[in-house]
């Protein structure tokens, strides 16, 4: 394995927990969750 | 806490509240809709906001305070959308009048959906407002309660929504085929790019395109006389303004919702042309860098600008839907006429007529309806005979017969005669803008359905972003050379294969067709939710007066004395019953008026009410005195009950009502009243067997009067004699039974049934019918609708079905395809300009399906 490979796979695997990371947890209210809904309950 | 909890105080707010809504542009799916929805509900001070992306309108409840709404449309701004605002300029008379500029200002700064005014020495005011909210009237009308005169102004309401929406679809339409055509060129220039070696490449795009490369550079010498580093630059200068100007507003949407920890679609195709571009413009740069390492500096000038150009037009051909779904509401504001003949009575009776502007009305204004003219308003008639057509409101095709005192409603048409109105509803209240308000809330509204794509589309793209690097680092560690262009070009065909824009359209273009189609045939269907259940409806109840009957008696059998005339018998009665509203003697005059009866007055009425009537009949032979009414009431006259008892009775069954009438001590004969099944309703109620439902009636009536309409209309199962309050325990019963039970009644007496049911269908004439009872609406009286609306409940819930298969199989199939999965076993891969038009492809497909809906056909109508 060379070096560059190594360097690209580590960044990727950063990357991809940055991403996750900055969308699901460390959004203001909890990530890319639906609105909630108001309706649903039905008379 | 007490056993009577006060209901205001739970829910009062702690300040007072404000309704408003905001148009908004700019939204190109669903998910942007979920994300304005999100940014409003952010906002400080709003309560509640939802957005409907059928309408491209925000509906927020917030909390009364200064610049409230300057901060959500900031936000709406913040999020990569926009509101859009129109400008109303009225013109003050007597100017000098006005002390204060900021009081004007502060007279119109407190009605709905203003946002700022601004008043000018010279008497003009500005106001920036919210379309859909406060309208000029309204100005108007504050202003005048000021005594501010409002000269003149400039209408600035539904035709600037509909100009706003054109050019922006003007600019849109201009954008993706500048897009197009410079997406063409690049294509055509990149071929003489392309290695000459193209044959051997790995790409399936390259392989076909190595003949065209051939054919352009045979067709076009000079150009593929150019190095190849000078046709970089080329294809370098036609693909900015692609990115720059046609395809900015992903950029810019895709940068705001990144700040606020989003990712949507914009994000995929920011990131995708993004990654293509810097990959490309590297290689124009520096191709010395790529080809020192044996790989050739390969530019994806074309694969960018075919993605934008693409998209656009699938943005297009969605605003272009959307636009035509949204028909129905459109066809339906259509009905309202423009101007009104106002009236102003003189002191002496006499008519000043002016011709006023629609929006200016007033409940108790007087307006006059000249024959063939749509009816402004809702209103009662003040004088004046005609037959009005309600067949827009009702579908009753027939005219109805309109005298001093009836109601009316705007829309409809008036027929021969002319008619004055007293209005009673104008402007929003009128029953024509309450449909236009339920259809389009409707519209909008999200089924239980809607939910699950809603989840995945919101944990899509974080998802699809890590699979994209995954493939990156995979391509670049095991694929073949030159290994940093094919992790490249795999990620970015990742990127933008999985838009997930088909599956934002597939639940809300199928709703908006559905609902739309069901306003067309007479269906106010409530919301996305109801739309879904009436589709595993089994059991169908229906009330039998005023349901599968008219609710109304008629008289259905006439049977004179001997030596008497049925014309003369119906008119002596109807001469006496004219003068009483009992809906009795209603259908007595009625039949007298169908049969031809000659008309005679009667005079010296006297009515004993649940008996009958007596009066002084004037005939051409000299006045006849008459009583009409109950048997019992005619023995107190001193008819013989042997008289009565021996009169040839017509034949028929239970739950009729005689009527006696009798002359001079003498009997006339006897009518017989009853309350006819619609002639609709056995139609109907095969419509709803052969749909495979189980139908049945429930009514107060006896057992006996209940089976004859069963009968006729074609009905086994019957609960008779159940009081109001039972109907629901019936309805209970069934669906203990394990039955989904739709229950069909007026909608008033019925309202508990209704409310039980799984899905409550209201049936009547529009305006009266308690709406907010039930989940579906019938205008008409056409029970043939109730099949009509299960079978279009069922349609597009398949529908549904279909474009959520089509949306996800496109990414099912197109992501492991675009990252190179299947690479090493068949040696095939997607181009990311296939991407690019196997995604456009996707949504059009979906909008397409949808639109399928609207060659939907009432079952009923297709059986006949």
């Amino acid at each position: 394995m060379s070096a560059g490979t190594i360097a690209v796979t580590a960044a990727g695997l950063a990357a991809i927990a940055w991403v996750n990371w900055y969308f699901f947890l460390s959004s203001p209210r909890g990530g890319a969750r639906p609105a909630a809904r108001g309706r649903g309950v039905r008379r | 806490m007490n056993s009577t909890p006060s209901k205001p105080a739970k829910i009062a707010p702690p300040q007072a509240t404000s309704g408003a809504t905001l148009p908004i542009t700019g939204m190109t799916c669903a998910s942007c809709a979920q994300r304005v929805q999100r940014a409003l509900s952010r906002t400080p001070g709003v309560r509640h906001a939802t957005v409907n992306f059928a309408t491209e309108r925000a509906t927020v409840v917030y909390d009364s305070a200064p610049a409230a709404l300057d901060r959500m449309v900031h936000a709406v701004r913040e999020a990569g959308y926009d509101a859009r605002i129109t400008t109303a300029h009225l013109q003050l008379g007597g100017a000098e009048m006005v002390a204060d500029p900021g009081e004007v200002e502060r007279a119109v700064r407190g009605l709905p959906g203003v946002l700022a005014a601004r008043y000018r020495p010279d008497g003009a005011l500005d106001i920036d407002v919210l379309p859909g909210n406060a309208t000029v009237t309204d100005f108007t009308r504050a202003l005048e309660s000021r005594d501010w005169r409002v000269a003149n102004r400039a209408e600035d309401g539904e035709a600037a929504a509909v100009a706003a929406h054109a050019a922006a679809l003007r600019g849109l339409r201009r954008r993706m085929i500048a897009a197009m055509l410079l997406a063409a060129v690049t294509m055509l220039v990149s071929m003489l790019v392309l290695p000459a070696s193209a044959a051997g490449s790995l790409d399936l795009l390259s392989r076909l395109m190595a003949p065209a490369h051939h054919a352009v550079a045979v067709a076009l010498p000079w150009l593929a006389a150019l190095p190849a580093g000078a046709l970089r630059w080329l294809l370098l200068a036609l693909t900015l303004p692609v990115v720059l100007w046609a395809g900015r507003d992903f950029y810019v949407r895709a940068y705001k919702a990144f700040r606020h920890h989003a990712a949507d679609m914009n994000t995929l195709i920011a990131v995708g042309t993004g990654g293509a571009l810097l990959f490309s413009l590297l290689a124009t740069m520096t191709p010395g860098l790529f080809t020192r390492h044996g790989m050739p500096a390969d530019v994806y000038y074309d694969a960018v600008n075919w993605i934008i150009a693409l998209i656009l037009l699938g943005n297009l051909l969605e605003s272009r839907a959307r636009g035509q779904t949204s028909a129905a509401i459109r066809h339906l504001l259509a009905l309202r006429p423009k101007l009104a003949h106002g009236v102003v009575m003189g002191a002496n009776g006499e008519e000043t007529v002016a011709d006023r502007p629609v929006e200016d009305l007033a409940p108790g204004d007087l307006v006059r309806v000249l024959p063939g003219e749509r009816l402004p308003a809702d209103g009662r008639v003040r004088a004046g005979h005609s037959a009005v057509d309600e067949s827009m409101l009702t579908g009753e095709p027939l005219p109805v017969e309109k005298q001093p005192g009836a109601e009316v409603t705007g829309g409809t048409v008036n027929g021969h005669g002319s008619l004055l109105l007293e209005l009673t509803r104008t402007g929003q209240d009128t029953a024509l803008a309450q449909i236009v308000r339920l259809v389009e809330a409707a519209q909008g509204s999200r089924p239980p359905i809607q939910r699950l794509s809603d989840q995945v589309a919101g944990i899509f793209v974080p998802v699809v972003l890590s699979v994209a690097i995954a493939t990156f680092v995979l391509w670049f560690d095991f694929g073949p050379a030159p290994a940093l262009l094919w992790a490249m070009f795999t990620a970015v065909a990742v990127l933008v294969i999985a838009c997930p824009c088909a599956m934002g359209l597939a639940v809300p273009t199928a709703v908006m067709v559905g609902t739309g189609k069901g306003a067309e045939h007479g269906i106010l269907i409530r919301g996305g939710e109801a739309l879904e259940r009436a589709r595993s409806v089994t059991t169908v109840l229906l009330d039998k007066t005023g349901t599968i009957t008219q609710g109304r008696p008629a008289i259905v059998a006439v049977s004179p004395a001997s030596g008497e005339s049925a014309a003369t018998l119906l008119a002596l009665a109807a001469a006496v019953e004219r003068h009483s509203e009992h809906p009795l003697a209603a259908a007595v005059a009625q039949a007298a008026d169908t049969a031809g009866a000659p008309v005679w007055t009667a005079q010296n009425i006297q009515a004993v009410p649940g008996r009958g009537a007596a009066g002084e009949v004037l005939t051409p032979e000299g006045p006849r005195p008459v009583w009409v009414g109950s048997a019992q009431y005619l023995q107190e006259q001193g008819i013989s009950a042997d008289a009565l008892a021996g009169m040839a009775l017509p034949p028929g069954g239970a739950g009729r009502t005689l009527i006696f009438a009798a002359a001079a001590g003498r009997l006339l004969g006897v009518l017989a009243a009853a309350d006819p099944i619609k002639p609709t309703s056995p139609a109907a109620v095969a419509a709803l067997r052969r749909a495979g439902l189980r139908v049945a009636m429930v009514t107060g009536d006896s057992e006996a009067a209940a089976r004859a309409v069963a009968q006729a209309a074609g009905i086994e199962e019957v609960h008779a004699g159940v009081l109001p309050g039972g109907k629901a325990e019936v309805v209970q019963r069934l669906q203990r039974e394990g039955q989904v039970v739709a229950m069909v009644g007026d909608g008033l007496n019925d309202a508990p049934a209704l409310a039980q049911a799984d899905i409550g269908v209201a049936i009547g004439a529009g305006a009266d019918v308690a709406i907010e009872a039930s989940d579906i609406t019938l205008v008409g009286g056409d029970l043939g609708a109730v099949a009509t609306a299960i079978a279009l409940s069922r349609r597009t819930m398949r529908l549904i079905r279909q474009n959520l298969f089509w949306a996800f199989i496109y990414n099912v199939v197109g992501i492991p395809l675009a990252a190179g999965l299947f690479y090493p076993l068949f040696g095939v891969l997607l181009s990311p300009v296939f991407a690019s038009a196997a995604m456009a492809f996707s949504s059009v497909s979906v909008v397409s399906n949808s639109l399928r809906l609207r060659r939907f056909r009432p079952p009923a109508r297709v059986a006949a």
